[in-house]
């Protein structure tokens, strides 16, 4: 350092560097302030995203599960509400087709074989519910409704059991159409998949598989059960009213074991339905508390930014101040 | 005779006082001028046979630190290449974005995975595959992107070297030529400094590329040497020679000649490390090309390898023969990890699910060797597509082999490992800057100071005044000697 003098440019070359460093600062906070968000994320975490990329990723795909997981339950709702049907249906019907099948009166078994029909043709209509194209009880195949109409069955089931005689005989021929693998309704009456739906995933770590079709023996049972009792309307076994009791019998018997079984799902699809409520809520909650640490990271303290900012904009002002009496001291205004 | 001795003197003293007006002025009109070195006049008392004889101007001298300016020009050389090396590592950091933001490579993978879980859970609507679709583009678009744009850096920096050199060059032959005629200057007693500011400023430029040290040889001459001792100018100048390439590729490095490397005097010259030519620009930019931008370049080849080799497991889509290639491709081909450089540059998306190409959306759900629409319910292959991304995989290359990575941890591996390496250069830089001013303070504060020329000229006025009075009365006594 020279004792004799000191060169004009270097405190005006010292207050531009100041002044430049200064007002980096500054904008650097000011954009701070306007966005909210920290200038250089990469500073504040250190360098090391580990952490925030994790949760950043994890608060998107938790949206995704939430929605996923809000469309499985509207799912489980709509199948609960066909198997609701289906075993109201099957439940009011056992009781009376069994009345009909003991008294064998003739106006008994005809009113009960018309009520099978359109409970027959009702439950085929549940079974092929969809919720905006994407039909429920049809697996894999979920853009066909699974079953065609009731009274595809009920013509099928008539040209096979128009030669037999006994209650026995045609329930033997349902039987076997209905349940036996690779058989008629297999064929020719399901359109669907014998494949469920795939597993949606709701979290990280769960999925939720409703896995009802009408492909299943359990639903067949009831589809069974009321055409057991609508062959009769068709004039099946029309020879003998007793045999038509009997065939009455067997509806009721066919549709009581339906109606048990429905219960059974009900309560399956239940279970999902409640594990995906609890999913929903601990998906929210995690997401809360992601985002909650998330911003913690990226977001700038107002207070803070606000502070910094306005100190900064102090010294510049100071900075102003003193570049400007500094210019001033110089021995030439003060010669003649 | 002492009165026309009194006259001679007073005459030197006036000349005297007009050559201090005029450094004054000199260094007055210079007060704002880069690289002008204060002039001083140095005075010394003249005498002839034992008598006084007045005063001589011995010269006009340009006062410079020649210590605190090296020290300030290595600190520039090395400001400047800190400088060079953040905004690089700031470039590379820009394109990959930071984690949450759109249009960063995490946030890419992000998109994807969540894109297959929507689908996932409605594998039959072609609106869900769609989200997958875009968003497979714009991963792949994004991949391609970086590493064009390393690339682009590359092309750049070996440009920037192209334009160095041919600067180095210049400024040496000039330097050589202020030489040979400062020496011209000096030899015939005339007053150099005005060369000499303009030679300082050469030396200024040439020290911001390579750091140097300089050397005084006689009559003002200076010899130029780097800091790790290669000779750049004694005499005569050094020649530097250096190719640019138009177009660079991934493939091309300066280790297998497609590259050039520097020569000095016709013999290759290594720069940087412990190199002929290390610190500098010239060696940041070599840095850039050979170190920096390559780096990326392979770390994301090894993320588009990672890509393609989750989605060729032939267990996700059993429509897809052994060896063919899976959801992505290197430019339609399966994986041949012989051809790992470039890959980013060359990954696509499988044609086969892009309509764009021919393809069909189904098979995103059917598979991609589907024929047939298969069930529209099925979700299996989406969902093993997800699996593929989300699971742990070992990393066969790049920096984060051997360490098991989801796809998403692998980007963020990426981005942490640039952004860290930003970091520290962002510290180097700001450091380096710093000093690099502190010591340009520090000499411009030996540079002019008008308060002090303006009192050195009135010192000027009142000796000009008295010389001339002094003039006027030795006139008198002669006039009146004259008069009798």
């Amino acid at each position: 350092m020279s004792f004799v003098s000191i060169g004009d440019l270097s405190s005006h070359f010292r207050m531009r560097y100041f002044n430049t460093q200064l007002k980096q600062q500054a904008e650097s906070l000011g954009a701070q302030m306007a966005t909210g968000k920290v200038t250089d994320l990469t500073k504040a975490v250190g360098g090391d995203f580990a952490g925030f990329s994790a949760l950043s990723r994890s608060v998107a795909m938790i949206a995704a599960y939430q929605q996923n997981a809000t469309e499985v339950a509207t799912r489980a709702d709509v199948t609960q509400g066909v198997l609701q049907v289906l075993q109201s249906l099957s439940e009011t019907a056992s009781p009376a087709y069994q009345g009909a099948a003991i008294s064998a009166s003739n106006p008994s078994v005809s009113t009960n074989a018309r009520d099978a029909t359109a409970g027959l043709e009702t439950a085929f209509g549940a079974l092929n519910t969809d919720i905006g194209g994407q039909y429920l009880f049809a697996g894999l195949a979920s853009d066909t409704p699974p079953l065609g109409s009731a009274a595809q069955l009920l013509d099928q089931l008539e040209a096979l059991t128009a030669t037999e005689t006994t209650a026995g005989g045609v329930a033997t021929v349902l039987e076997s159409f209905l349940q036996d693998p690779g058989g008629g309704y297999e064929t020719l009456i399901y359109q669907g998949s014998d494949q469920s739906a795939t597993a949606v995933r709701i979290s990280e770590t769960e999925t939720a598989a409703l896995n009802v079709t009408a492909f299943q023996s359990d639903i067949r049972d009831v589809l069974q059960g009321f055409a057991l009792a609508a062959l009769v309307d068709r004039g099946v076994l029309a020879s003998s009213l007793t045999e038509q009791a009997k065939l009455m019998g067997h509806a009721s018997e066919r549709l009581s074991r339906g109606a048990a079984e429905m219960v059974d799902i009900a309560a399956e699809i239940g279970g999902i339905q409640n594990r995906t409520e609890m999913v929903q809520v601990r998906n929210q909650a995690q997401k809360n508390s992601f985002q909650l640490i998330l911003n913690g990271l990226e977001q700038a303290d107002p207070y803070e930014t606000a502070t910094a900012f306005q100190a900064a904009q102090t010294q510049l002002e100071a900075l102003y101040i003193s570049t400007a009496r500094l210019s001033q001291l110089s021995l030439t205004r003060y010669l003649g | 005779m002492t009165i026309s001795g009194s006259l001679l003197n007073a005459y030197s003293g006036l000349t005297a006082a007009a050559r201090a007006a005029e450094t004054v002025a000199q260094n007055v009109a210079n007060v704002a001028t880069d690289g002008y070195g204060r002039r001083e006049i140095e005075l010394q008392s003249a005498s002839v046979g034992g008598r006084g004889a007045g005063v001589r101007v011995t010269g006009v001298f340009r006062r410079v630190d020649m210590g605190l300016i090296a020290a300030r020009q290595q600190a520039d050389a090395q400001s400047g290449s800190a400088s060079l090396r953040a905004t690089a590592f700031a470039r590379i950091e820009s394109n990959l974005g930071v984690p949450g933001q759109a249009g960063s490579l995490s946030d890419g993978i992000t998109r994807l995975e969540t894109a297959l879980a929507s689908a996932g859970s409605r594998p039959d609507l072609p609106v869900r595959q769609q989200t997958v679709l875009y968003a497979a583009r714009d991963l792949v678009a994004l991949v391609n992107g970086l590493s064009d744009d390393t690339q682009s850096m590359r092309v750049e920096a070996d440009d920037d070297i192209a334009e160095s050199v041919a600067n180095l060059n210049q400024g040496l032959s000039d330097i050589q030529r202020l030489n040979q005629d400062i020496r011209l200057q000096i030899g015939a007693g005339r007053d150099p400094n005005g060369l000499l500011d303009q030679r300082q400023v050469l030396v200024d430029r040439i020290a911001a590329l390579v750091p140097l040290k300089t050397l005084q040889r006689d009559n003002g001459q200076i010899a130029l040497i780097s800091t790790s001792g290669a000779v750049l100018l004694d005499g005569s100048a050094a020649v530097f020679d250096f190719t640019a390439t138009r177009q660079i590729t991934p493939d091309m490095t300066l280790a297998s000649g497609a590259l050039s490397g520097l020569t000095m005097n016709g013999k290759p010259a290594t720069i940087g490390g412990a190199g002929l030519l290390e610190g500098g620009t010239l060696a940041a930019l070599f840095t850039i090309r050979d170190q920096i931008a390559p780096n990326a370049s392979a770390q994301i080849d090894a993320f588009a390898r990672n890509l393609i080799e989750r989605f060729e497991d032939p267990a996700i889509d059993p429509t897809v023969l052994a060896g063919a290639p899976g959801l992505f491709t290197d430019a339609g081909a399966a994986l041949d990890t012989g051809l790992e450089v470039g890959l980013a540059q060359r990954l696509s998306l499988n044609s086969a699910v892009d309509p764009d190409q021919g393809g069909l959306l189904s098979r995103l759900r059917d598979g991609l060797g589907a024929v047939t629409t298969g069930d529209v319910g099925d979700a299996s292959i989406l969902a093993a597509f997800s699996d593929a991304l989300a699971t742990g995989r070992a990393t066969l290359s790049g920096s984060s082999a051997d360490r098991v990575l989801s796809a998403a941890e692998l980007a963020n591996a990426i981005t942490s490992e640039n952004g860290a390496a930003r970091l520290d250069a962002d510290e180097k830089q700001s450091f380096a800057a710093g000093r690099a001013q502190e010591f340009r303070a520090s000499e411009l504060e030996g540079g002019v100071d008008t308060d002090q020329e303006m009192q050195n000229l009135l010192l000027v006025e009142k000796s000009y005044a008295a010389n001339a009075r002094v003039i006027s009365t030795a006139d008198q006594m002669l006039q009146t000697l004259l008069e009798l």
